[in-house]
């Protein structure tokens, strides 16, 4: 089934402004992790937007799970699509843990008992329980955006998208929020990840590649680098590793396009000795 | 720097008194602090404190950081006691010069003042220290709840100033960045005139409005995203539940407000 | 100019119950010239320590008179003594530029040019002409990549998110300091914007900004560009190696937390199949020995 669909969607801020949507087809079929990429104003924020009814499509349709997104079902449309956003710090409502990872839960009027074991859940997911009653000022940016997953995942949704989740924070917070993602997709959740880290594209099943508002290149990760030159003309590099690959080629060496270190070092190995 | 005036400054410990109903301890600040003016002579302001000295000791709260509480109005508070001392006029004078005169009874009003001030101070930084601003924020909602017959928005007050609290320590670091940061390129903040000052302020204020702006902007998509709509449906994952050491205080407090309005009405030992 | 640090405490919320000691007996010193990389965990002390090198932070004096074990507190930029209190601190940060975390954050003037002469005119000793201020804007703004005419009446916040981090440098740099500190650059641009940003540096340190201090979580730019690094845990040093020598240390930094470049990483996979590489780490230098060895001919 696909969980997310758009189709012929276009959308501009402003009337004079140039459309940041523009007739986009994209589908995400579900318990698919796909990674969105894109240099700086291509259009990847303005689609997390629309995907949950932040922002509504001038033209086009947007389904989730089949139903169209109408202004009408937002509630459900949102129960369904969690967001996370970049910034770790202005995404909390509540100072203490317990209390913000409540808030959509309470939002949506569950009752009090059923509250308690969906931060539990959700606090369990993230690796986070020994910090329900901790101070959120006081956690590093890594268990931040930690916190801001748990407080989607309490609403339970089965598509999580995440908007730059991880430009803000350091390798190590880096590395936590990827290994959470990873985890939460193969229990079934649908993941969206816009990112700029090519790195992190890597893991996806498929990668998108997003360019004036429209879907500009398709295909597994090492599909998609494997096409080099065309990522530079959408203002996006190799990753480092597919970098060595190809000037490992040039050299003589022969190495498939491998996006993995071990695998990579493996094919060196019996080229050269 | 603007990180040290701690804000709400909750000492964390567990107590007695930390555990009570938030509810609760903002009612006893209400009464303590009508009982303490009510009280008319010292045995009744000697009760008041010996009371809070229990307080106190039970919220195992270091007498040094009561203290400090104290040392922030201490200028104040002496000031206003001298004032009163020199211009209260009272029937035992003991020395007069020009409009000031000190007498008897207006050295005893001002020790009132002092001892009500000090008591007041302490007691209130009391609840403070034992009270985390989430549960203060939301005894006071949950007190509150009956202005939601005449429309005042309760649960909107409440959810801004757990955002308020939530947010004021991320502009205070923020203020420090953007300080710094101007300081690293020549701006002087500290030096010079009225005019030259509040001109230097310019390039922090507008930097920190702006980040104030795109913060609420970024809370705001959060909040949607996570289903916030105008609190109707909304449910409380936190319920406020009134236990036996509630009880307790709730009869301690009626004791004391009944206990200084009698003494009021049939004073012990007449000034 | 040399930057010598010796015996460098840091104790944040002093005598208190909070008192976190951010920095603990930091020594070492960065050469004139030097391209200086700073790496380790948010909460290493690495932010604390930059903050010290233009007085932001300063020494307290008490450690001065009451030395840690007997060592003296020595903290020297250049001529300026920063443990004294008589040291000029404007002339001090004239010297040193100071470009922040998300520097952009900082822009407040209506114009870009304006926003790029406030550090100018705030340390110019007087009041300079007009065509001085003009001049020194322009020289700027041209070395950040960025076309005077065309963006100097512009208000700083229609720029692009990668513009405004140009503009944001051109206005720390436009005293023409001798030393740049900066504290992760490229933090939150995209990959485009973050080569960019490498490339100004390179700009810079070649013209007027002589010694460069960056503070970096990216390991490969660390060891494509920087002549030495100073690897930060916990409050204390724990090597101030150049790169070639540092990732020697891999498996240690991993161990510690600490990311690798690709080429270390895949330096120690080869290990593991019995293959040596020795290279300095760079992309090119790996790229010369494998392709070396795998022309049959051995690696030095």
């Amino acid at each position: 089934m696909k969980a997310l669909e758009f189709s012929g969607v276009c959308f501009s801020y402003g009337e004079s402004e140039r459309p940041a949507i523009e007739k986009l087809d994209l589908s995400v079929e579900e318990g698919e992790f796909v990674a969105l990429l894109g240099h700086n104003g291509s259009g990847k924020s303005t689609l997390a937007r629309l995907a949950n009814g932040l922002l509504t499509a001038d033209s086009g349709q947007i389904s989730v799970f089949g139903r169209p997104i109408d202004g009408k079902n937002l509630f459900g449309i949102r129960r369904d699509v969690g967001v996370v956003f970049q910034n770790p710090d202005s995404q909390a409502v509540a100072s203490i843990v317990e209390d913000d990872v409540a808030f959509g839960a309470e939002n949506v009027g569950l009752p009090r008992e059923e509250i308690g074991d969906r931060i539990g859940f959700a606090l369990r997911a993230v690796g986070m329980e020994e910090f329900r009653t901790a101070t959120i000022a006081r956690l590093s940016g890594g268990q931040k955006q930690r916190i801001a997953i748990a407080g989607v995942l309490a609403l339970r949704p089965r598509i999580m998208i995440l908007d730059e989740a991880t430009a803000m924070l350091d390798p190590r917070g880096r590395r936590e929020i990827v290994e959470v993602v990873k985890k939460l997709n193969e229990e079934g959740i649908t993941v969206l990840m816009i990112t700029h880290f090519m790195e992190e594209a890597l893991l996806a099943s498929r990668a998108v590649v997003m360019n004036c508002g429209t879907v500009a290149m398709e295909g597994t990760p090492s599909e998609i680098f494997e096409r080099h030159e065309e990522l530079l003309k959408y203002n996006l590099v190799l990753p480092r590793i597919g970098y060595l690959c190809r000037r490992l080629r040039e050299g003589g060496i022969r190495v498939s396009d491998t996006l993995d270190i071990g695998t990579l070092a493996k094919e060196i190995a019996s080229c050269v000795s | 720097m603007l990180k040290d005036v701690s804000f709400g400054q909750y000492y964390p410990v567990r107590s007695f008194v930390h555990n009570l109903d938030p509810r609760l301890k903002i009612l006893f600040l209400i009464a303590y602090i009508v009982a303490i003016f009510l009280a008319k002579e010292f045995l009744a302001l000697g009760i008041c404190a010996a009371l809070l000295v229990f307080g106190v000791a039970f919220a195992h709260i270091p007498a040094g950081k009561v203290l400090r509480s104290v040392k922030g109005v201490l200028f104040l508070v002496l000031f206003t006691a001298a004032i009163n001392v020199l211009f209260y006029r009272g029937k035992t004078v003991y020395w007069e010069w020009g409009i000031f005169t000190v007498t008897f009874e207006g050295i005893m009003t001002s020790a009132f003042l002092v001892v009500r001030l000090f008591l007041l101070v302490i007691c209130s930084s009391l609840l403070t220290y034992t009270t985390t601003p989430v549960a203060l924020t939301d005894g006071l909602e949950s007190l509150l709840t009956p202005l939601k017959w005449i429309r005042f928005p309760v649960h909107e007050l409440a959810l801004i100033m757990s955002i308020a609290l939530r947010f004021i320590p991320i502009l205070a670091d923020e203020t420090d960045r953007i300080m710094n940061a101007q300081k690293a390129r020549g701006a002087e903040l500290d030096s010079g005139g009225l005019a030259k000052r509040i001109r230097a302020v310019v390039p922090v204020l507008i930097p920190l409005l702006l980040s104030a702006f795109r913060r609420a902007d970024e809370l705001g998509d959060a909040m949607d995203a996570r289903c916030y709509t105008d609190g109707k449906h909304r449910t409380k994952y936190k319920k406020l539940r009134f236990s036996w050491r509630d009880l307790i205080v709730f009869v301690l407090i009626a004791a004391l407000v009944a206990g200084v309005s009698v003494m009021r009405v049939y004073p012990v030992f007449a000034l | 100019m040399r930057i010598v640090v010796n015996h460098l405490n840091y104790i944040y919320n002093d005598r208190s119950p909070f008192a976190v000691q951010a920095l603990k007996d930091v020594s070492f010193t960065i050469e004139h010239g030097e391209f200086f990389g700073i790496i380790g965990h948010t909460g290493s002390g690495k932010s604390t320590f930059v903050q010290h090198l233009n007085g932001l932070i300063r020494v307290p004096s008490s450690l001065k008179r009451k030395p840690i074990k007997g060592d003296m507190t020595e903290l020297r930029v250049g001529e300026f003594d920063l443990t004294s209190k008589k040291t000029d601190f404007r002339a001090l940060r004239r010297n040193v530029g100071m470009v922040f975390q998300y520097p952009e954050n900082q822009l407040f003037a209506e114009t870009v040019f304006e926003d790029v002469a406030f550090g100018y005119r705030n340390f110019f000793d007087g009041k300079p002409e007009k065509g001085q201020v003009e001049s020194a804007v322009r020289e700027a703004l041209g070395i950040v990549g960025l076309d005077y005419e065309t963006v100097k009446n512009v208000s700083p916040f229609d720029l692009s998110g990668g513009q405004k981090r140009r503009v944001a440098i051109a206005g720390v740099i436009v005293t023409h300091p001798e030393v740049l500190v900066l504290d992760e650059p490229a933090a939150g641009l995209d990959p485009l914007g973050k080569q960019e940003i490498m490339r100004l540096l390179h700009r810079l340190h070649g013209s007027w900004c002589k010694t460069i201090v960056v503070v970096s979580h990216d390991m490969d730019e660390i060891a494509e560009n920087c002549t030495r690094v100073a690897v930060f845990a916990e409050g204390t040093v724990k090597y101030v190696l150049p790169p070639r020598e540092l990732f020697h240390h891999s498996e240690e930094l991993l161990s510690l937390g600490l990311d690798v470049p690709l080429t270390a990483k895949l330096c120690l996979e080869l290990e593991k199949q019995g293959v040596h590489i020795d290279c300095d780490y760079t992309t090119e230098d790996f790229l010369r020995k494998v392709l070396a060895l795998g022309k049959g001919g051995t690696v030095c």
